[in-house]
């Protein structure tokens, strides 16, 4: 299923297209929100607020962009928002990264693999929730969504080398991280 | 040969998103209405709108100030050439300026931002320079010129009545249609409505001194990038 047809189709009005578009890009966008907001309730929120923003403005889409992209940008915009009117209303957080690890660990395999995974999973997200916004959404583009540097520039709505150098603290950082917690790089052939 | 990899490289894959929150996502979207006017309709009416705004803007300015005239006096005196080539290049200056801000890119995400942030600071200076340098005048326009207010706040008021029309309906062409660099964008779109007001200062006012154009014509092109960005980003943001 190419996500892209989909959405060409839905921007022209095509409300029974919605079913194969939310199959299409809801993996990846979710994952995307679980990872920006950490709180596995704030991410349900903003994926679900990023989704509607996605339908309200389906006519913008440009017929042979890719969909992925522009609704990664319009979950980081939506992000954004939501990161504004919270410094508006401060409210008390809740440190605990728990919920998430719930969300994010799906990592069959041996007990051993899946506690390693999980603990990895925690230094991992506790270290991205623990830097900037803009560093950690540029690791995650990059690193993890696997987007070029020309692309994660433009869904961040910045130059290449803010988003090298953006990506590069982020993962400086998880790498410190990491290291205090005992794993070590490994180097293989 | 040898590569090096970290732990990060094996990250876990993140669930995917729960069939319940799926009903919520249908449900949301099945009661918000969505426009389906596309963007490249909405641009369209923008681009109409640039000369009904200039022509609105210089008729209108007749109207609130009797007197002055829809076009610059000497019109008819003025050495056909420079005059011609300073038209255009004006007019390439906020064209450029009106597509680098418009044009949505080839991923549908807008110019890059480099070249958004350029615009929306170069505009100001090059409307000066083209407008300041050996300004245009003759006779006639020189005695008109000296009847003008010295500070060229009439002028002020016609530029920010044809920069006001015209940011509006940039805004509203890209409204929700800009999920990445909305305030480099906004700026950018108040330096082409800017440019444009600048414009229509040059058909119709002949004055060269240099107070006069510094205060009436150049500070309301700059400060339309300002406006702008203060302004339109929320009314882009998707």
């Amino acid at each position: 299923m190419d996500a892209d047809q989909v959405m060409r189709r839905y921007a022209g009005g095509d409300d029974a297209a919605f079913d194969e578009l939310y199959a299409a890009l809801s993996p990846r966008l979710y994952s995307f929100c679980v990872r920006l907001a950490g709180r596995s309730g704030d991410a349900e929120d903003l994926f679900q607020d990023a989704f509607l923003k996605l339908h309200r403005s389906r006519a913008t889409y440009v017929s042979g962009a890719s969909a992925l992209h522009w609704a990664f940008a319009i979950v980081r915009s939506t992000h954004l928002d939501r990161l504004r009117k919270r410094a508006r209303r401060p409210e008390q957080l809740v440190a605990s990264t728990d919920e998430v690890f719930e969300a994010i660990l799906q990592h069959p395999g041996s007990p051993e693999a899946e506690l390693n995974a999980e603990t990895l999973a925690r230094i991992v997200e506790r270290e991205l929730q623990r830097m900037s916004e803009r560093n950690r959404s540029a690791y995650i583009l990059l690193k993890i969504e696997g987007l070029t540097v020309v692309e994660a520039a433009a869904v961040l709505g910045t130059t290449g080398d803010a988003v090298k150098q953006r990506a590069f603290r982020a993962y400086e950082a998880l790498r410190a991280a990491l290291s205090q917690a005992g794993w070590k790089q490994v180097t293989g052939a | 040969m040898p590569d090096s990899r970290s732990p990060l490289d094996s990250l876990p894959e993140p669930a995917t998103p729960p069939a319940e929150l799926a009903s919520r996502v249908r449900a949301a979207v099945a009661q918000t209405p969505a426009s389906l006017s596309s963007v490249r309709q909405r641009l369209a009416l923008a681009l109409v709108a640039v000369p009904a705004a200039i022509l609105v803007g210089l008729l209108g300015s007749c109207l609130v100030f009797p007197g002055r005239p829809l076009l610059r006096v000497d019109l008819w005196a003025i050495p056909e050439v420079p005059f011609a080539e300073r038209l255009l290049l004006l007019v390439l200056l906020a064209g450029m300026a009106t597509g680098v801000a418009l044009v949505p890119g080839p991923r549908g995400l807008g110019s890059k931002v480099t070249l958004l942030a350029i615009t929306a600071v170069a505009v100001a200076p090059l409307y000066t320079l083209l407008t300041h340098a050996a300004p245009l005048g003759t006779a006639v326009g020189d005695a008109a010129a000296r009847a003008l207010h010295p500070l060229g706040l009439p002028c002020a008021l016609v530029a920010f009545a044809v920069g006001v029309v015209l940011l509006g309906a940039f805004g509203v062409a890209l409204r929700r249609a800009v999920p990445a660099a909305p305030v480099n964008r906004a700026a950018a779109l108040g330096a082409a409505a800017g440019g444009w007001a600048g414009v229509a200062l040059f058909l119709q006012c002949p004055a060269k001194d240099e107070l006069h154009l510094l205060v009436g014509h150049s500070l309301p092109v700059a400060a339309f990038a300002l406006l702008g960005a203060v302004a339109l980003p929320r009314l882009l943001r998707p």
